[in-house]
């Protein structure tokens, strides 16, 4: 009886060290996502706008949390963390970009040539928006849009700024540029082709670019403004979704619904009012490097954020329900509207520049984008946290300069909009921050666990002091054994394991906290990974 | 007696499998880990072996059935085609008179930037067979904005317009129908002083015929109602007309107005130039005032609109072009054409409120009268209904309107392509009973 007692308790043993897998690699923490695989064979693939309305109105597409428990993102490292690659990079948080490096964002360093003419190579007059594709006098070529004849200055204006601002969260963007011109300054290549409003391919004239510039608004000096962007690096092969990968992509292995900053850009997209924060307005490229190539993700098309709709000012509801929200529709109808919707309330500056936005009824929570979002729906707390801490990271004056990049003749305007995003940053902050232990950026300094309490920091309202309990932690059976002399945030130095934990929580709250993991390298404590509860 | 010796079976058989599989297993593995037994041992081998995974299967994400036919929609711009045309021609949906059914046809459209002319040339045809030609000449934007031309001739040819008989208490059940066809040819300048303010004047001449109605349900008019009480509908008439017209517009969004007035106010002179027996003048008023509140998500509509008739001495106003109230576009809780008379009043008012994008709602209620004595312009004596209407938007625009609406006279439930208060154009064209 004993006998077989002990065999199967070393059974038990060496089969559980068999099966467990050990909670931390040895090239954990992973900044950079390891090379990618070639991914040549990709084929460029189209989406259909309506379509996408109505997969992501109606069919429910995307893995969602269940009865079985929450999914939390899983593109990330130890740290909580995605890592550098394709779709991220971290920038303006953890490694403060200069004013300098903010205004100019993805590139700067590449405007239209203002030697000789520009020549315009292709255009169309379908939708309302007129644009073109140019080529300046160094053959770059650019991409042309301009504003709406009733709202000079704002979508070209928010464009500007949302770009700068999604470059400096972390995103792949286009390199976009504000433009000053008079009709002069364009000649018409040969053999343009150009679609007219009935949808036929045929050769552009002078007249048809006549009438193009006869819909954009002139400056009072009688100058044209647009904004142009270099195509993005690589050859399109397609928007990407928000949900599910993509089949002919071996590098992209995570659920898009399931990755951190998709699910982030929710707080990022109701910061900046970007409703139109949908796959169409996403590009896939495939990019080249070390001699293989690979897709790399892009957001762009920011015409349609903060008070524009790109074609005109936003309306109330825009960012405030969807475009077919059926949950609200039954209690509008049963209350003949006497039940009024929080956002109808708000109030706009009538400054054509601007459009509608505003920051008094914005709900950081509650802000929607035009259809259902499944990587906005799966958002997590821990999610939220982590854009939202990106975003409180600009200062009122960080703000202010990239809002410059508008260049809006209006100073009111130009203040209005970094006021604007001040007060929505400031919600965000307060909706966000304190649905976890806002404690981050982990270091080691002189034996002790050190860290930026974000509450704090931001002046949010904390209850109590910070409690720390020290583990020892086995990385292979994933256990922790209290270290009971360890009462405060000096890291214990008597540690038999080379795993410890750090448990955090504040005041009487136990249940946010953040666990913080530190690894013994050669005598060295490095910290390998972070876990949050709610 | 089986019992034990099928639980003596399984002991032997979990003791072999322990000791000679199992327990050599789990040992050499503990021993070995992590150089044999685990598949990876650094994040970059797991990541790595993931992507090694579906590079095995990868595949291309082909659209779905649903996708594809949305494709072809876009690759053979279809919608452009139906909506913008081409080549000029595209498919004209509605816009016949009230009671005709659905009504299609073809339309040629050209559109030239200078002087910003709109050239329309087109046909229809109706369920219920009813026939318009017509073609259309717009100069809208002369002189920098400040002046425009419009041309019009039309032929139609109704088949069953309803009468009830004159007056204000006519009754449901004396329910015909008429013939009527028409054919008229105007021309109108107007001139916009200053912003949101258009003068202008008309002429235009207009030869009318009516005839037997063609519906089975009712008889014709003339079966039921003589000549000394429905003038004109033994013998009709041709008519030169002419007259000026201004008006006001400040609306904010002419396609859904939420705020802002349309006043329009026309005088028309009709000579009859065959038979001298319907010589009259006619004046047409109409505010349209609209109170948009809570971020224009609720909107209150309001209007009033009469048109008075005056026929000189010992004239009359034929019945065809007497005023007349009823139907879709002002009393809609009542039959088209419900009430004529040489007067007429109505009042709408409207409460309309955000449900979604898509859909408005709105409560609406009118109230309207025909009368034989200009004296007899007040608000005693209306007709009433009420109602609730839905109100479908494309891209923030309104594309199609339910209205149901109930009277004493019972309930109507109305499909229109067209918003309840119709901007019509001004000039004498439109200073017409059906028009």
């Amino acid at each position: 009886m004993n006998k077989s007692l002990l065999k199967f308790a070393l059974i038990a043993v060496t089969s559980a060290r068999l099966l467990a897998a050990d909670k931390f690699y040895r090239d954990d923490p992973l900044q950079k996502e390891p090379q990618p695989r070639d991914a040549a064979g990709v084929k460029p693939r189209k989406l259909n706008d309506y379509y996408d309305l109505l997969e992501n109105s109606f069919m429910n597409r995307g893995e969602r949390h269940g009865a079985a428990g929450t999914i939390r993102a899983r593109d990330l490292n130890t740290l909580d963390e995605p890592m550098d690659g394709a779709w991220y990079m971290h920038r303006h948080y953890w490694n403060p970009m200069t004013d300098e490096q903010l205004r100019r964002g993805p590139g700067g360093t590449n405007p239209p040539s203002e030697a000789g003419p520009w020549a315009v190579v292709s255009a169309k007059s379908e939708g309302i928006t007129p644009g073109f594709v140019m080529r300046d006098s160094k053959g770059e070529r650019y991409y042309v849009k301009f504003d709406p004849m009733t709202n000079p200055e704002m979508a070209t204006g928010a464009e500007m700024i949302v770009d700068r601002l999604l470059y400096a969260l972390g995103y792949h963007v286009p390199d976009y540029y504000l433009i000053h011109f008079t009709a002069d300054k364009l000649a018409l290549g040969t053999d343009v082709k150009f679609r007219d409003s009935e949808g036929h391919e045929r050769r552009m004239t002078q007249r048809d670019l006549d009438k193009l510039l006869a819909r954009i608004p002139k400056t009072p000096d009688g100058r044209y403004r647009g904004i142009v962007s270099l195509q993005v690096e690589g050859t399109p092969v397609g928007p990407f979704k928000y949900f599910g990968t993509r089949g002919d992509d071996p590098n992209d292995v995570v659920r898009h619904e399931h990755r951190r900053e998709l699910r982030g850009l929710f707080v990022f997209a109701s910061w900046l009012n970007h409703d139109d924060s949908r796959s169409i307005n996403s590009l896939d490229t495939l990019v080249p490097g070390n001699g293989a190539s690979y897709v790399r993700h892009h957001l762009m098309d920011f015409g349609a954020t903060l008070g524009s709709a790109s074609t005109m000012p936003k309306t109330a509801q825009v960012g405030s329900e969807y475009y077919l929200d059926l949950k609200s529709a039954p209690r509008q109808i049963a209350t003949f509207g006497l039940n009024v919707p929080y956002w109808a309330h708000a109030r706009y500056p009538h400054d054509p520049a601007v459009g509608g936005f505003e920051s008094a009824t914005f709900r950081p929570d509650s802000w929607k984008p035009d259809y259902p979002n499944p990587a906005f729906q799966n958002r997590l707390p821990d999610d939220e946290f982590w854009a939202a801490k990106q975003v409180m990271a600009f200062t009122d004056e960080q703000i202010r300069g990239i809002v410059k990049v508008a260049q809006y003749s209006d100073r009111d305007a130009e203040r209005y909009i970094a006021d604007t995003l001040i007060a929505r940053r400031d919600k965000i902050g307060k909706q966000y921050l304190t649905k976890v232990l806002p404690l981050d950026r982990f270091a080691l300094a002189d034996g002790k666990l050190v860290f930026h309490d974000l509450a704090e920091e931001h002046g949010l309202a904390v209850t109590g002091p910070l409690h720390v309990r020290w583990s020892s932690f086995d990385n292979g059976m994933g256990q922790k054994s209290p270290i009971s002399a360890a009462q405060d945030f000096r890291v214990p130095e008597d540690s038999a394991s080379s795993y410890l934990a750090a448990d955090i929580w504040r005041g009487d709250d136990k249940g946010k906290t953040v666990t913080v993991y530190l690894r013994a390298t050669n005598g060295r404590n490095e910290i390998v990974g972070v876990e949050r509860t709610w | 007696m089986n019992e034990p010796m099928k639980v003596q079976g399984r002991s032997s058989w979990t003791r072999e499998f322990t000791l000679r599989l199992l327990l050599p297993i789990s040992l050499a593995c503990s021993l070995l880990t992590p150089f044999l037994c685990r598949a990876q041992d650094t994040r970059t081998g797991e990541i790595e072996q993931q992507r090694d995974e579906k590079a095995a299967h990868v595949q291309y994400d082909a659209p779905k059935k649903l996708e594809k036919d949305l494709f072809f929609i876009e690759d053979n711009k279809i919608l452009e085609r139906v909506t913008a045309g081409y080549h000029g021609w595209n498919l004209q949906f509605g816009g016949l008179v009230q009671g005709s059914g659905f009504a299609l046809g073809p339309e040629y459209h050209l559109h030239t930037e200078s002087p910003g002319s709109e050239l329309r040339v087109g046909a229809q045809l109706s369920t219920k067979l009813y026939q318009k030609y017509y073609v259309g000449w717009t100069l809208p934007k002369l002189a920098h904005d400040h002046l425009s031309v419009d041309f019009n001739a039309v032929h139609r040819n109704y088949s069953q317009i309803d009468y009830f008989g004159p007056g204000p208490r006519s009754l449901k059940s004396d329910r015909t129908d008429y013939r009527l066809e028409d054919t008229a040819v105007d021309l109108a300048l107007g001139a916009k002083p200053v912003r949101h303010l258009e003068l202008g004047g008309s002429a235009g001449f207009l030869a009318v015929n009516v005839g037997p109605g063609q519906s089975d349900e009712f008889p014709s008019s003339e079966q039921v109602f003589p000549p000394t009480i429905t003038p004109g509908i033994d013998k009709q008439t041709n008519f030169l007309r002419v007259g000026p017209y201004a008006q006001v517009d400040y609306l904010d969004n002419p396609q859904g107005p939420a705020s802002g007035g349309l006043y329009t106010f026309e005088y028309t002179w009709y000579r009859d130039q065959k038979l001298n027996l319907h010589d009259f003048q006619r004046m047409d008023a109409e505010i349209q005032q609209y109170f948009g509140f809570f971020n224009k998500t609720r909107v209150l509509a309001l209007r009033a609109k009469t048109t008075l008739t005056d026929a000189d001495t010992g004239q009359t106003v034929p019945f065809y072009m007497q005023p007349m109230i009823g139907g879709s576009e002002d009393l809609r809780g009542f039959l088209p054409f419900r009430f004529y008379d040489n007067n007429s009043l109505v009042l709408n008012a409207e409460y309309r409120w955000h449900v979604v994008s898509i859909l408005n709602m709105a409560l609406f209620a009118d109230g309207g009268k025909v009368f034989s004595r200009r004296g007899q312009l007040n608000f005693s004596h209306l007709q009433g209904d009420g109602g609730i209407g839905f109100r479908f938007n494309v891209q923030g625009r309104p594309f199609l309107r339910v209205d149901i609406a109930g009277s004493h006279e019972g309930f109507q439930v109305w499909l229109k392509f067209n918003d309840i208060f119709v901007r019509h154009p001004v000039g004498s064209a439109s200073a017409q009973p059906i028009s």
